[in-house]
């Protein structure tokens, strides 16, 4: 009796919260009490994002910097250790690969996303944070920077407020993030595989439903010997 | 199985084996994956009708358990993609963030890897004799063969002991409610299982298993490193085949069967001493030459098209949702899977 009312309990609690967090509004940044930070991400073929993100509250970290850019990320959980970036703008790998070796390549020289900060006081220096995006703390006006790289970053020496309007931020006020890419000479921006066309799918399903149909087939030929 | 088919060479069934679980080794994308279930399945149907079958059904049951805790586990915690189904607050650790369509389609993709790798060995585990496939082993592996069927045998058996002690415990009005119930339950079975292995292993000492070798049977030391570097370079090898380095791959399996060869065949003269007599010798006929061909053609298209289009097994819901690659020669191959269930001894 009493663990039949504990087990009601729980349905209803998981019930309860199921819908608050399915129909709970999406949290709005009240502008009076905004900060801001910076962040330039350089990908392998020298294309560089600046992205300006504002946030609530003291500080958030570098992963929640970089999700609220608004760039396109893919990052896995290491539990205690943090998060691991997986891909940036399409740069990267996928989420099978990255939980084996965070995307870097078996040789010494391979490259992988980085993780620097931008010295406030001399926006040409950039130092490699060792702990990663989830140990780092990110303040109103501090800059960060990602770069596909093995060794030199190669981030540029601009300042804050440069990288705001660089990122369409204006005076670097608003509430809501930017971001703008530029693209040096002779590179294309980047573009996404394209889907397969409608033939090529109505193949592949055809050839699955043929499949499946010789299965049944020899199921039921087997089913009827079994009877017989 | 019916009666009237002999069982077939394991070999051929381990080659099938060997082809039909690559594509869920080698990623996610859901057109192979479905193709190679869909071929199994229909394996697994013709070969696993009657009773032999019936004792391998809870395991596929409990690889959709499985399944399905994977694609909650990758809802709970992964925390990319551009569709968001709700939101859990952030600031509780690990499962807090966003929720999204991406992570429950990894999870689904996930699950039905798992559930292609258990169909696949179920299969194996209806059609395969283990006694033949044991006389293919080299000699000196033999105890480690006995031991290992031995071993594999006392899962259904065990399946059975659990079935009867519950039966026997509700005759006696016992009526399990819960996990507090489980102990007289657990006990006999326990004990039961304690019992057999004692008689199975006083059966295998009184018939000489496990004795000491002669010291001129014994294996040299370098035999043992031989076989040692060998097992290790194998499982490298499949490991660089997992994550896509072919020539790697190839590279380390050709040093593995160097090595094993090397290892096992450098014992032959004093493994003459341990030679055992057979009283039939294992059947290779025209059924075992099409399924082995066939498997091993599938394998060949399957790791030819690894190298010239990895896309075609790899698939990422991240960081936006768009339609897997197709690879239609990759399906056709993959259809010939079902050569199994067509053949006939």
């Amino acid at each position: 009796m009493i663990w039949d009312a504990v087990r009601f309990w729980l349905l209803l609690s998981m019930a309860v919260l199921l819908a608050a967090m399915l129909l709970r509004p999406a949290p709005t940044l009240a502008d009076e009490n905004l900060h801001h930070a910076g962040l330039v991400v350089r990908d392998g073929e020298g294309r560089i994002t600046y992205a300006w993100v504002p946030f609530s509250g003291d500080e958030i970290d570098g992963v929640q910097l970089l999700e609220r850019s608004g760039i396109p990320t893919v990052t896995v959980d290491f539990g205690a250790l943090g998060k691991g970036v997986c891909s940036i703008g399409g740069q990267g790998c996928g989420v099978s690969e990255c939980r084996l070796n965070v995307c870097q390549a078996s040789a010494a020289d391979a490259p992988y996303w980085q993780y620097f900060q931008q010295d406030r006081d001399d926006p040409a220096t950039w130092t490699w944070q060792v702990l990663g995006p989830s140990a780092s703390d990110v303040e109103d006006g501090e800059v960060f920077g990602w770069s596909w790289t093995s060794e030199d970053p190669a981030l540029p020496d601009i300042s804050a407020n440069q990288i705001a309007r660089l990122a369409g931020a204006g005076e670097g006020n608003g509430s809501e993030p930017s971001l703008r890419t530029l693209l040096p000479e002779g590179v294309m921006s980047v573009t996404a595989a394209r889907p397969p066309d409608t033939r090529t799918t109505v193949v592949a399903g055809f050839i699955l439903a043929v499949i499946a149909g010789f299965s049944a087939l020899l199921f039921g030929q087997r089913r009827a010997e079994a009877a017989t | 199985m019916d009666v009237r088919d002999r069982p077939l060479d394991p070999r051929a069934w381990l080659i099938w084996a060997i082809a039909a679980s690559l594509p869920p080794l080698l990623g996610r994308n859901p057109w192979p994956l479905a193709a190679t279930l869909l071929a199994v399945l229909g394996v697994w149907g013709v070969r696993g009708v009657g009773a032999v079958g019936a004792r391998w059904r809870p395991l596929l049951r409990l690889a959709i358990v499985f399944g399905v805790i994977s694609v909650l586990f990758n809802l709970l915690t992964s925390h990319s993609g551009d569709i968001v189904l709700g939101e859990l607050p952030s600031t509780w650790p690990i499962v807090g963030g966003t929720l999204t369509l991406n992570a429950l389609i990894y999870g689904l993709l996930g699950g039905l890897a798992i559930l292609s790798l258990v169909c696949v060995s179920a299969t194996l585990g209806v059609t395969l004799d283990w006694s033949l496939a044991i006389r293919l082993l080299p000699e000196r592996m033999a105890p480690l063969a006995v031991a290992g069927s031995v071993a594999w045998s006392y899962l259904p058996r065990t399946t059975t002991a659990l079935a009867e002690i519950r039966e026997a415990q509700m005759a006696r009005g016992f009526r399990p409610r819960g996990l507090r119930d489980a102990a007289p339950i657990i006990m006999p079975l326990l004990a039961g299982g304690l019992e057999r292995a004692l008689m199975t292993a006083e059966a295998l000492e009184a018939r000489a298993f496990g004795a000491p070798l002669s010291p001129s049977a014994a294996p040299r030391p370098w035999q043992v490193v031989s076989l040692t570097c060998g097992l290790v370079a194998g499982l490298t090898a499949a490991f660089c085949l997992a994550l896509g380095l072919v020539f790697a791959a190839g590279a380390l399996f050709g040093l593995a069967a160097l090595a094993l060869a090397g290892g096992l065949l450098g014992g032959h003269r004093s493994g003459s001493i341990l030679r055992r007599t057979r009283y039939r010798e294992p059947i290779w006929e025209r059924p075992e030459w099409i399924i082995t061909g066939v498997s091993v053609a599938v394998l060949f298209v399957q790791i030819a098209i690894l190298m010239l289009d990895p896309s075609a097994y790899r698939y990422e819901p991240y960081p936006s949702l768009a339609a897997p690659a197709i690879n239609l020669p990759l399906l056709v191959a993959l259809g010939f899977l079902l050569t199994p269930a067509a053949v006939r001894p």
